[in-house]
């Protein structure tokens, strides 16, 4: 018989010992295990042991012995703050039973220390050893046994890498074939039958580069690569939740992104502008109106305005913001982080409510019972202020009047606060010393500043991948918005590091990365796995291209763009109807009544969060909820559906028939021929020559009918909807 | 290495049965295109234990339904009728402030005991009444969000903010079809409102879980269909002409690279799923052939009852073909929808009118052909409404801490009350059940554990009950 351990809550105490046993124990085990027990912790509380329930979970201590007040076990069996346990209020006498045993000294026999929650905390100097954290290296280009088949530095990498995996690079592509694929990665569009002559025509060993100069220079390129950026950036034009209001200033935004691509604005600046443009110093109101409209970013995020609970809607928009900079940006995922230190990533809780406490300095948000969000007038150019012209708004943040650190929210909850933590930010990716955040402003020019610091482990690395997955369809990270510690890791780090280098040395420019990358002889390759597959099942050594899906936007855009109903008007607001454009009211017209009918690029489709395009729905678009920095590829029947039936494409088809039989075009053949370099960027196989005559033939008066059936049979098939 | 079947996808994908190489239906298509891409998507061809249902007709009341007018019998309400009292309202505290004075409001239709179980249930849904002995009541329901769009979504999603999967989609990510030529979730005449597409979107899961809409609110049911399901500019035998000529070039296509991939073979078979869907889909969603008694019994034909029995009949004939999740939608495009009596309770009466007589008579078919046996039907709204008149008007608003759903068939009790609100039906007392435990608990019914259904999305599990959800044993027949 051992001697019965003394301890300050004297276990030695029968009595003691019997009330525990016979009134506390047995509720203990019945109303509490199944949730707070050694098989599921929930709340980081465990009742299953006396020094867990003592050491308390992620509110703090369970149980203060002598003090029943200050014992949060008893006020969630009060229902006071907690509600516990959550099927019903146990009886008043069960309850008055925990009071008596706190106020006793809460004796419990239990002692399993091991039941104890680990210590908390996340160790960040071992963090730092993942690869996403390691600054970015400046790789030497590597030695090849093939010197001939790199073009240019990117391809020695790639090839280096074949060949120590014992492989060779796929043959080129066929002319036509890269320039297809190259126009539409480019612009979204399909190369022109003239385009396609020219090319040909060219035999110069200069004849690529000069594609790829025409096309980036010109404005497609921009709504090109502004899709991307759009769908990083969740950008909609109306603000979804639950009463969907419209964004009638969200264009402002899109055309910001695309003549900044256009423009080819170094990548720092068009980020410190989006996320700190208000703060910063303008040269005159064009600028300044410029800079403002870049902060929309931090306003157009999917959010239920209609939230009773303020305090909870101010975090819900903090959270969104920090969800889309996170994964947009840093390719963190740090969502996980507002609720409990990340469970994979180096990322406590701490640095979540540090980058939170900088957006809780900035406004975007206006109370109301239905709340909104704050725009901010434009500033005009002199001369035309004083006159009477409606001074144009964008969606734009402020700094707010007071300066926050913002207090942890303990699981999440909004009202259940603990300490407040600095402004700052990630502590794992910041390889300097950490940025000082101003006492009189939000610190968003701090963060945009640690952001674009050349050295950032992430930043340049996350964008080149973005560039690189449009080019090849699968990113160096697989995972475009998660360079974590769960991601798999790149399939080329040195080829990652030079590229992020080729970013920040060229003074971050866009057009130059993309132009290294369409010229490679990398990207020139067919679309053909010569290793078996058994041994790089997903491609990820790049022998050969990966066969792609033509994206929603481009499938449109190139059934416009082949029936010559293209408008290719840039820019301006897409959204006209008064009806639509009003805020208030019951009904929401932008997501029921709306009806699309312009025949614009899509980029300037609008983009309302619970009403898409059909097309838009059915062939995988970004859903503009979220960052989607890939998005799903499917094949369903949905898809067949839409291009057999809908009004869409038959109109299209039967313009682009019209449109073709008003050329001179001699005999059927050359019609063939033509609506063939038209839809699919080559001429006719002489079996496909041979059906699509049989379909036309003797057709007579019918010649429209029968050319539009060829047309929609054009849309619809395979080589119309892949990227080779 | 995974063994590779004919179709080049990974065996253990394929274990549904209709994943062979002519059969690639909705749930198979969108599947090998991610599996090839390596996503990490775990299939879950079967479910987690023995299922008590196999599939669920969820008939949603939406605007929020008030309990005490209904199936919540509160006698004490009738006592103190139009006296000023101390409420803890739900939206005054949202918003910070301590509660309210307001004015009891008794039952605008009166109570009496119905069936051999003698459950109180109003006049206000006489025809549901007569079912009393078949449902299954939760009286100690209660939820998140004040407002309808955050609890709608989070009725719909678990979520009242985040993006998030629906119910359906879950639903079908981890059953699939029963039927390869029709989607697993469909939502017949949904709303655009409250979240909209939201309320049936897969968000992260695969694109073919997405709930597919039949109509959209607002629309007469007569008139719903599947978006693009036929072509009226064409006769039959020019759109077989069409079909033929496009597929011919597909097979050239696919025939002229050197080495097969699926993934084309794939575009091909859906064209062929879709020209089968164009036969099969209508022939479900078509009523004609359905007897007079049947469309009767649903109200089908008399003004009042045209639109819903029409959705009502819909869902049973879904049922049947297999599909796993059916939501019949009673709701339009405001943002206040149907049930939405802020000010004018007796208003209530028309909705009823319109949703009483179809949902008897779907209880009435289902269980005639034996389909409640495996069916499990839930009905109920995104909350209810408080037990006293909202501005000391005639109206009452949104009560999140306390209203009733009803469950019936796939494993239910039958003629079963569980959890109680209050004496004045105002708060969840007793039995309390939270809408991620009911949302635990139709997933258990279903075979699935609500907590091993989860999707790895942005490096982390996902699941429809999110860190909660406990499973309500207490209803479980």
């Amino acid at each position: 018989m051992c001697a019965p351990e003394s301890t300050a809550n004297g276990r030695d105490d029968p009595a003691s010992l019997e009330f525990f046993e016979s009134r506390i124990r047995p509720v203990l085990l019945e109303h509490c295990h199944e949730c707070h027990a050694a098989d599921e912790v929930n709340g980081g509380l465990r009742v299953d042991s006396g020094p867990a329930l003592l050491a308390g979970g992620d509110s703090g201590p369970a149980v203060a012995p002598g003090k029943p007040d200050e014992s949060l076990l008893l006020a969630a069996l009060r229902h006071d703050g907690f509600e516990m346990p959550p099927s019903g209020r146990l009886p008043d006498a069960v309850v008055a039973d925990f009071a008596a045993w706190i106020e006793a000294g809460a004796v419990d026999p239990r002692s399993d220390q091991a039941a104890l929650p680990r210590a908390a905390g996340i160790d960040i100097e071992a963090g730092r050893a993942h690869w996403a954290f390691q600054p970015i290296a400046r790789p030497l280009t590597p030695e090849v046994a093939d010197n001939a088949w790199p073009h240019n530095e990117i391809d020695a990498f790639v090839l280096a890498a074949l060949e120590a995996a014992g492989h060779q690079p796929a043959p080129d592509a066929q002319r036509l074939i890269w320039l297809r694929r190259v126009t539409f990665d480019l612009t979204g569009l399909p190369p022109t039958p003239e385009a396609m002559d020219a090319f040909l025509a060219d035999s110069s060993s200069e004849a690529e580069a000069t594609v790829v100069d025409r096309l980036l220079a010109s404005p497609q390129f921009g709504e090109r690569i502004a899709r991307h950026w759009l769908d990083i950036a969740r950008f909609a034009e109306s603000s979804g939740g639950g009463r969907s209001m419209v964004f009638q200033e969200a264009w402002r935004y899109r055309d910001y992104v695309i003549e900044a691509f256009n423009a080819d604005m170094p990548f720092d600046q068009f980020l410190t502008e989006q996320i700190a443009g208000d703060l910063l110093p303008a040269a005159g109101p064009e600028e300044e109106a410029r800079q403002l409209t870049a902060t929309g970013y931090l306003v157009l995020g999917a959010i239920n305005y209609e939230e009773q609970d303020k305090r909870h809607l101010e975090m819900d928009v903090v959270d969104e913001q920090l969800e889309t900079l996170g994964r947009g940006l840093l390719g963190m995922t740090l969502g996980c982080a507002r609720c409990h230190d990340h469970k994979f990533d180096p990322i406590p809780t701490d640095d979540y409510y540090a980058l939170a406490g900088i957006l809780r300095s900035t406004k975007t948000l206006k109370h109301s019972n239905v709340s909104s969000w704050t725009e901010r007038p434009l500033p005009m150019p002199p001369g035309l202020a004083a006159e009477e012209v409606a001074v144009p708004h964008a969606m734009a943040a402020k700094d707010a009047e007071t300066v926050v650190d913002c207090e942890i929210c303990i699981r999440g909850d909004v009202h259940n606060k603990g300490r407040a933590v600095p402004r700052g930010v990630l502590q794992v990716a910041t390889l300097g010393p950490a940025p000082t955040m101003p006492a009189a402003a939000s610190g968003r020019r701090e963060l945009a500043a640690w952001l674009t610091d050349p050295e950032h482990p992430l930043t340049s690395r996350v964008f080149v991948n973005r560039l690189w997955q449009q080019f090849f369809g699968r990113g160096l990270v697989a995972t475009p918005d998660n360079f974590g510690t769960t991601a798999a890791p790149p399939s080329h780090p040195a080829l990652l590091d030079h590229l992020a280098r080729r970013l920040t040395d060229g003074g971050w420019s866009t057009k130059n990365v993309v132009r290294a990358i369409a010229l490679s002889h990398t990207y020139r390759q067919a679309c053909r796995r010569s290793p078996p597959l058994e041994e790089d099942p997903d491609n990820a050594l790049l022998a050969g291209l990966h066969r792609r899906r033509l994206d929603a936007e481009s499938l449109r855009d190139a059934m416009l763009s082949v029936a010559g109903t293209l408008v290719s008007d840039l820019g301006g607001p897409g959204i006209s109807d008064p009806k639509v454009l009003a805020k208030a009211g019951s009904e929401t017209p932008s997501e029921y009544t709306f009806v699309f009918t312009d025949t614009r690029r899509s980029i300037y489709t609008p983009a309302f969060r619970n009403r898409r395009l059909e097309l838009f729905e059915v062939f995988d678009a970004a859903n503009p909820n979220a960052v989607v920095g890939r998005r799903p590829v499917s094949t369903v029947a949905p898809q067949a559906l839409y291009l057999l039936n809908s009004p869409f494409v038959m109109e299209q088809a039967s313009a682009a028939a019209t449109r073709l039989l008003a050329e001179p075009l001699g005999d059927p053949a050359a019609g063939v021929d033509r609506a063939f370099r038209q839809t699919l960027g080559r001429g006719p196989t002489a079996r496909e020559h041979e059906l699509v005559l049989a379909a036309v033939a003797g057709s007579g008066p019918d010649a429209i009918a029968a050319w539009a059936t060829v047309y929609q049979s054009l849309f619809g098939c395979i080589d119309f909807r892949t990227l080779e | 290495m995974p063994l590779l079947t004919t179709t080049g996808l990974p065996l253990s994908l394929s274990r549904r049965g209709a994943l062979a190489s002519a059969a690639c239906g909705f749930g198979s298509l969108a599947f090998s295109a991610l599996a090839s891409r390596g996503s990490g998507l775990s299939p879950l061809p079967s479910a987690h234990h023995q299922p008590r249902a196999k599939r669920v007709i969820f008939l949603f009341m939406a605007g929020g339904v008030s309990q005490v007018d209904s199936f919540d019998h509160k006698p004490l309400l009738e006592r103190r009728d139009g006296e000023l009292l101390d409420f803890a309202d739900a939206r005054t505290r949202a918003r910070g402030e301590k509660g309210t004075q307001a004015r009891v409001m008794k039952s605008l239709w009166p109570f009496r005991p119905r069936g051999e179980t003698g459950k109180q249930a109003s006049e206000l849904f006489p025809a549901m009444a007569t079912h009393v002995d078949d449902l299954c009541f939760l009286h100690g329901m209660h939820t998140e969000g004040v407002a309808h769009g955050p609890a709608t979504i989070f009725l719909h999603t678990g979520a009242t903010s985040q993006v998030r999967p629906s119910m359906g989609s879950w639903v079908s990510y981890g059953l699939g079809t029963e039927n390869e030529n029709l989607p697993g979730f469909v939502s017949l005449l949904p709303s655009s409102g409250n979240g909209g597409p939201r309320n049936y979107s897969s968000a992260f899961l695969p694109a073919v879980h997405q709930g597919t809409a039949i109509g959209r609110a607002g629309m007469p049911a007569a008139d719903a269909t599947i978006g693009f399901l036929s072509n009226p500019q064409r006769s039959l035998a020019e759109q077989r002409q069409q079909f033929d000529l496009l597929q011919s070039l597909n097979r050239e296509q696919v025939a002229a690279r050197l080495e097969p991939d699926s993934q084309l073979e794939a575009v091909i078979a859906s064209y062929e799923l879709a020209w089968r869907m164009q036969q099969v889909a209508p022939d479900v969603l078509d009523l004609s052939r359905e007897s007079p008694e049947t469309l009767a019994l649903y109200g089908i034909g008399d003004k009042a009852t045209d639109s819903y029995g029409r959705e009502c009949l819909m869902a049973r004939r879904l049922a049947e073909a297999g599909v796993r999740y059916i939501q019949v939608n009673y709701t339009d495009n405001s943002n206040n929808p149907a049930w939405d009596q802020h000010t004018n309770m007796p208003k209530h009466a028309d909705h009823a009118r319109a949703v009483d007589r179809p949902i008897a008579g779907l209880l009435t078919d289902l269980k005639r052909r034996g389909l409640l046996e495996d069916t499990l039907v839930w009905w109920g709204g995104e909350f209810g409404r408080n037990p006293y008149a909202q501005d000391n008007g005639t109206g009452r608003d949104h009560d999140p801490d306390g209203f009733t759903v009803w469950l019936a068939g796939g494993g239910v009790k039958s003629g079963f009350s569980h959890g109680a609100t209050d004496e004045f039906g105002h708060v969840a007392v007793e039995g309390r059940t939270h809408m991620h435990d009911l949302h635990a608990t139709v997933l258990h019914l279903l075979g699935l554990d609500h907590k091993r259904l989860t999707y790895r999305h942005a490096g982390r599990d996902f699941r429809l009950t999110d860190v909660a959800g406990r499973v309500i044993s207490e209803i479980i027949a």
